[in-house]
């Protein structure tokens, strides 16, 4: 028998909790893409089924996606920790990708030490970007939303300039050329659609959850964003603690380009990685910030992205449709009063009905 | 018998599962003054919030001057039978004159469509008077007007709306002893004119001084009603925290401060100004070993600045910190931290705690770099933990749960884990207390003034700071009054009378400033 301490109880109600918000908010958002899908003359059901089978029949495309996904929702969550918005996930992905290609694809480097390479390469690149907006942030208070967005403006037409002309690997396309096979991550068996990526992505989940709960550094960086002054009283630089989470935020999401082109695509594609980096947002926003829960939001945002493509074929449903289902999980999310309203309508019903009861 | 102005029936009301108000009851009659008196957290504001029509009423029923209220009303309606509220902060527009302020929303009253400022200006000028003794410039913009005044605006601003009933909150927490006085006298007047009044506070010899009548509330029920010629401060503190208070025994520990040795002497601090915050400007000032120094002035003359400084928080723009044969003049957090400095800041839910983390992570917080609970920026679970019970223990936190949130404990007790931080520290030679005590409960008010009676006789040096006067005067050794960022008086604490300070604090007595 495993003893509860009432500490550990009290934890898991609240946990218990925040993911009955999230499980409401799915379904709700699911009930209400449903029907979305009939008015576009698609049985639901029906959809749904299309979505899930095709999400269960592809699962090794499903664990390739979450393996980017993890690393661009924990590009949002940590420095979100901090108060700080990382919305440059989109030109952090697509950058350390190329990193990581040209790297992967120009320099000859032994096996095992190239593929560290390539990603330590994608980290900093990652790093680099984000730390534009947070310097802007702390030093002259722009908003870090508004510069991350101008910087991916600036980053994807600039490496899409890169791909064209710079490294060009292709006649064809807008590509690099292959990465070295000493510089490719294996995949889980031959021919599947996963390499060991996944797990490189869930480490690192694993490592920031011990980072946030368990070491001063995190403790510092949660307070930091959750009150700035009380956390100055305690000599807490806050905006240190802001600048870091971002850098950490930006390698990962690079890191998350470089990931995908060592394990998945081996070349770095124009146009390729976008929406990787706003999908991150949903996948952060999704899995209230929490870097253990990212590696089940990423997942579930994987099975809808993939089953779409299925819907998108079978039915007159769009590809499209999946975003906007998304953008209703996560307005429902950041709605909380909503989805605690009808809990709260619920349960004072109830308290009525047993007033009724009691006095008859 | 006079008739019921205000006529509450078993009112409940509920904030989740807390019953903020149940099933109270209150009766005022025309041009009595009422007081609603008990601790903070008793619903004391809720019930009023409740009348006003801020807050729905789950149940129960409200008569305002003979008017049956429905169950859901807006403070408009509220405003319209003659019911108006004093905010405890008050809500003015700083950068309108005292006449746009008051005629502001009811501009239709003076001319239909364009704003006529020398009418505005004559007719509450003409308010002015009606209501007698009201002394305030309608030309006058808002800013620089003392919190006193602008009391009287916001109290003007209601009688200019015809107002039949008063609801005062809390009026006299920003006010020196002299502008309380200033207060009654005005709110007597008013009760002649036949305006009823309805005061909340806490603070029972204001209760026994101005109302007929005091009502009594605890933990959301009322408890009992007094006439106050009737009944004694004895009874009512029974009543109001259930059980007798024992008053602090402070006992005078000798020796005059010329034969002292300083061990912390602020010598000409001055502070950058930050917009129109108040900076410290050739401050002076020592602290003792074993001594309570007491810092009196009304709100927002420095005191922030002050507690800022010795923090670390805001750095000086020049002025030394002298201590043990060592002169610090860049008081970085991390320098005045090895100082030995503990402080418990004026507000501990903005400065004091992060409300969102548990006890545990808000006391740990302080101790940086401490090798006790980390390596190499590991903290050491087992340690922190073991610490934080022992605190927890010590300083009788509830719940006493090291995870529980902050933002879920009483006041009082968020208080406590300020304390069981900042007065653990290793090395601990200074205690920096800023209303220490605001908002608290009688009990969590005694704990904290024994803790810090305690530490003076640990031979701590205490600098308590504190706008209000009778806790300073109740505990401190010595008494410096803080005006303007300056400090303009210093003395033994019975040196002084309660309307000297008051005096100082208002900067009418300047003359015999004591050098300190």
């Amino acid at each position: 028998m495993i003893k509860i301490s009432n500490n550990t109880k009290e934890k898991l109600k609240w946990q218990l909790l925040d993911l009955m918000y999230i499980a409401i908010s799915i379904v709700l958002a699911l009930v209400v893409g449903g029907i979305f899908m009939a008015i576009l003359g698609c049985d639901p059901i029906e959809g749904y089924w299309i979505i899930f089978s095709k999400a269960f029949s592809s699962f090794g495309q499903v664990l390739r996606r979450s393996t980017v996904y993890i690393l661009t929702g924990l590009a949002v969550a940590i420095p979100i920790k901090t108060g700080a918005f990382n919305m440059g996930g989109e030109g952090q992905v697509a950058a350390g990708a190329l990193a990581a290609a040209v790297i992967g694809s120009a320099i000859a480097l032994p096996m095992g030490i190239h593929p560290v390479v390539c990603m330590l390469g994608a980290l900093v690149v990652g790093g680099v970007l984000a730390f534009i907006s947070a310097f802007m942030k702390v030093k002259f208070g722009s908003s870090e939303v508004v510069t991350g967005i101008m910087v991916n403006y600036i980053v994807m037409y600039v490496i899409q300039y890169l791909s064209m002309y710079t490294f060009r690997g292709s006649a064809n396309s807008a590509q690099t050329a292959e990465v070295f096979e000493t510089a490719k991550i294996a995949r889980a068996y031959p021919g599947s659609q996963w390499s060991y990526g996944l797990f490189i992505s869930i480490g690192l989940c694993l490592f920031f959850a011990f980072m946030i709960n368990r070491t001063r550094l995190g403790l510092e960086m949660k307070s930091a964003g959750l009150n700035p002054l009380a956390s100055r009283y305690q000599g807490v630089n806050t905006k240190t603690m802001s600048v870091l989470a971002m850098v950490i935020g930006g390698a990962m999401a690079g890191l998350g380009g470089a990931v995908e082109v060592l394990g998945g695509r081996y070349l770095y594609l124009d146009t390729y990685f976008a929406s990787f980096g706003y999908d991150g947002i949903a996948v952060s926003y999704m899995a209230a910030n929490n870097p253990i829960g990212v590696i089940i939001t990423a997942f579930i945002i994987s099975v809808l992205k993939v089953g779409a493509v299925a819907l998108d074929r079978q039915t007159n449903v769009s590809i499209h449709y999946i975003t906007a289902l998304q953008g209703l999980i996560i307005t429902l999310l950041v709605s909380p009063y909503l989805v605690r309203a009808v809990l709260e309508r619920l349960r004072r019903r109830k308290r009525e009905a047993e007033l009724v009861a009691n006095e008859m | 018998m006079s008739e019921a102005m205000i006529s509450i029936r078993d009112v409940t009301i509920r904030f989740g599962n807390l019953v903020a108000n149940d099933r109270v009851s209150l009766d005022v009659e025309k041009g009595e003054i009422m007081a609603l008196l008990g601790e903070n957290g008793a619903g004391k504001s809720t019930l009023m919030k409740i009348l006003y029509g801020l807050y729905t009423r789950e149940s129960g029923e409200i008569v305002i001057n003979g008017k049956n209220m429905p169950r859901k009303f807006a403070p408009l309606d509220a405003i319209k039978l003659g019911v108006s509220m004093v905010p405890q902060h008050f809500m003015l527009i700083d950068s309108f004159t005292v006449a746009e302020n008051i005629v502001l929303g009811e501009e239709h009253t003076i001319n239909k469509v364009i704003y006529n400022q020398q009418k505005a200006i004559d007719k509450v000028g003409w308010c002015c008077t009606e209501f007698g003794g009201i002394q305030v410039c309608a030309e006058q913009k808002v800013a620089d007007l003392t919190l006193g005044a602008k009391q009287k605006v916001e109290i003007l601003k209601a009688l200019y709306r015809g107002t039949k009933v008063l609801i005062l909150d809390e009026p006299t927490t920003v006010l020196t002893p002299q502008e309380v006085d200033e207060l009654f006298d005005l709110l007597r007047s008013l009760q002649d004119k036949g305006i009823t009044i309805i005061i909340i506070t806490h603070k029972l010899h204001e209760v026994l001084a101005i109302a007929n009548r005091v009502t009594v509330m605890r933990l959301g029920k009322k408890v009992a009603s007094f006439e106050t010629v009737n009944t004694n401060a004895k009874e009512l503190s029974r009543a109001m925290v259930g059980k007798d208070i024992m008053s602090v025994h402070v006992e005078e520990n000798g020796s005059e401060y010329q034969e002292l040795e300083p061990c912390f002497y602020l010598k000409n601090l001055n502070t950058k100004p930050q917009g129109d915050r108040c900076n410290l400007k050739n401050f002076n000032l020592k602290l003792y070993p074993g001594k309570i120094v007491g810092v009196a002035g009304i709100d927002g003359n420095g005191q922030t600045e002050l507690v800022e400084v010795l923090t670390g928080v805001s750095p000086l723009a020049s002025g030394e910190i002298v201590t043990g044969g060592e002169c610090i003049t860049a008081n970085a957090l991390d320098n005045m931290r090895a100082l030995g400095i503990g402080v418990i800041p004026e507000d501990r839910i903005e400065q004091g705690l992060v409300l969102d983390l548990s006890i545990r992570d808000n006391i740990i917080i302080g101790y940086k770099k401490d090798k006790r609970f980390e390596k190499r920026g590991i903290l050491d679970m087992k340690c922190v933990n073991q610490y934080v019970d022992d605190l927890i223990k010590k300083y009788d936190i509830r719940p006493a749960r090291r995870s529980a949130v902050c933002r879920f404990v009483s006041g009082g007790n968020q208080q406590k884990v300020v304390l069981a931080r900042e007065l653990e520290r290793t090395g601990l030679q200074a205690v920096v207390a800023s209303q220490p005590t605001r908002g608290l409960d009688v009990g969590a008010t005694q704990f904290t003034h024994g803790t810090l009676l305690k530490l003076r006789d640990e031979g701590k040096a205490v600098l308590l700071v504190s706008s209000d006067l009778d806790e300073v005067m109740a505990l401190s050794d010595f008494i410096a009054v803080i005006r303007n960022g300056e400090i303009v008086a210093f003395k033994k604490a019975c040196e002084f009378t309660k309307d000297e300070i008051g005096l100082f604090m208002g900067g009418s007595h300047v003359g015999e400033v004591i050098e300190c």
